[in-house]
């Protein structure tokens, strides 16, 4: 899918690759191209360089040739995620865009004018999250867990492979995920295209409060699964899901407990003590790298490498 | 003998007159089912928000095949991540002026580009010229199209009679 939205140039050079191992690419107009192939590497014509100069240079042409295509050659029926930045693809690939941001009356109406894209591959890693799944969960119920990281270090993938590992081990009957970047479980036609377990089901492509609100009430999961809380309504609807006894999964960008402290958006949410558990990870040795399990205390459950 | 050879003379007269009021013709049921085409594709971007490859896909005018053609070759370059260009629109129609082609071929290519907004406005710009260009094909008709017609009778009888 990721050589199918590509342009030759790109594509050729990209093919000489494991497309495996690519995690990123960033495209940036008359910029040299990066690519995250395990570490960041810039791509030329012949795969991966070293230098910039090597580097093939991005068009303004072809990087709106590939937000065409990603958008299956029809950007009006993509506009509501356009609106917000990124539009993801049917096997979870997504493509953060950046442009010309055309509002009216503080509305966001589309973006024009492209003039960047990360493009982000994400990957299933199963069984990355067994050494620290002991700690989420005991005979009675499972912990609110919130997992911290910084950008690019893996908080999806973790959270993907957690349901899968509750699926399994059949610790909990229903959880529910809400995707609202269609990143977690890449629905498309009503199947999942990454593994996320058989006891799930999946609000795709749906803001939390409504995944939240909605699937509490029709779905009677035990436990919820979200990704990247950032606003004050994602709190909000978080609230709504604890007060109704449901458990929570969630994901939040943040160097570490410390750093999250100092936002105020999340000073109230933790003074309250809603999370029980807290997960950080970093790239310190690579993506995924787990750094520590803490509990509200702040106390540590498990060290990481 | 003489009245076969004047009679086959005079209808080839008469057939040549018909065959140049088609012309006019067919750019009115071109721009016609142009119109048709664009109607159809405001109401899948406005309201259903169909996939462009799904408007077309389930696009087909029965009444004119140059546009099913020019539907097809979009299909076709979209397929391959392409753009539809003059050159690939093969069998071009000679009834349509070249500026009318480039027209046509930049309205298509515009196609998908833009949010649901910008591609009704387009659509209906492009509506508006082609209405204008259907109207005054069917007063082309009405004037030079039945002009060739009676024209083309009148000297083949002409000739008819002249060559008897």
């Amino acid at each position: 899918m990721l050589i199918q939205i590509l342009p030759t140039r790109l594509k050729s050079a990209i093919e000489k690759l494991d497309i495996n191992k690519i995690t990123e690419l960033r495209l940036r107009v008359g910029q040299a191209c990066v690519i995250y192939y395990g570490n960041r590497f810039y791509l030329g014509s012949s795969g991966i360089v070293e230098s910039k100069e090597q580097a093939l240079i991005t068009t303004l042409q072809e990087l709106q040739d590939i937000v065409f295509s990603a958008c299956e050659f029809s950007v009006y029926a993509h506009n509501d995620e356009l609106k917000q930045g990124f539009v993801t693809l049917k096997n979870g690939i997504r493509l953060g865009i950046c442009g010309e941001i055309v509002a009216d009356k503080n509305t966001v109406k589309t973006i024009k004018n492209f003039s960047s894209l990360n493009i982000r591959i994400p990957h299933s890693i199963e069984n990355c999250s067994l050494n620290i799944l002991p700690y989420l969960y005991d005979d009675n119920n499972v912990y609110n867990t919130l997992i911290i990281s910084p950008p690019g270090a893996g908080k999806t993938t973790m959270l993907r492979d957690l349901a899968l590992q509750f699926s399994k081990k059949n610790i909990v009957d229903n959880i529910l995920i809400v995707d609202e970047r269609n990143e977690i479980a890449s629905m498309n036609g009503g199947i999942s295209q990454l593994n996320v377990g058989s006891n799930v089901d999946v609000y795709s492509s749906c803001s939390k409060q409504f995944g939240l609100i909605n699937g509490i009430r029709t779905m009677s999961p035990q436990i919820i699964f979200l990704d990247e809380l950032a606003t004050s309504q994602d709190l909000d609807a978080l609230d709504y899901a604890i007060g109704s006894g449901v458990g929570i999964m969630a994901t939040v960008h943040s160097m570490n407990i410390y750093t999250l402290q100092q936002k105020p958006l999340f000073q109230n949410l933790l003074k309250a003590g809603v999370f029980d558990r807290f997960i950080v990870l970093s790239t310190r040795n690579g993506i995924g790298t787990i750094e520590g399990v803490f509990d509200k205390n702040n106390v540590c459950l498990f060290l990481g490498a | 003998m003489n009245w076969v050879i004047s009679g086959i003379v005079g209808i080839m007269v008469t057939c040549l007159g018909v065959y140049f009021s088609f012309k006019y013709i067919k750019r009115k049921n071109f721009f016609n089912a142009l119109l048709d085409f664009c109607d159809n594709l405001e109401a899948n971007i406005n309201f259903l928000q169909n996939g462009l490859k799904q408007i077309l896909e389930s696009y087909s005018n029965s009444h004119n095949t140059e546009l099913n053609n020019l539907v097809s070759i979009m299909k076709d370059e979209l397929n391959l991540n392409n753009k539809i260009t003059l050159e690939n629109w093969q069998n071009p129609t000679t009834y349509l002026k070249p500026n009318e082609r480039e027209q046509i071929v930049s309205f298509f290519n515009k196609l998908g580009m833009t949010d649901c907004e910008t591609q009704v406005n387009t659509i209906k710009k492009f509506r508006a010229i082609i209405s204008m260009k259907a109207k005054n094909c069917t007063k082309d008709y009405e004037m030079k199209g039945k002009l060739y017609v009676n024209l083309s009778i009148m000297l083949g009888v002409a000739i008819f009679i002249i060559l008897l």
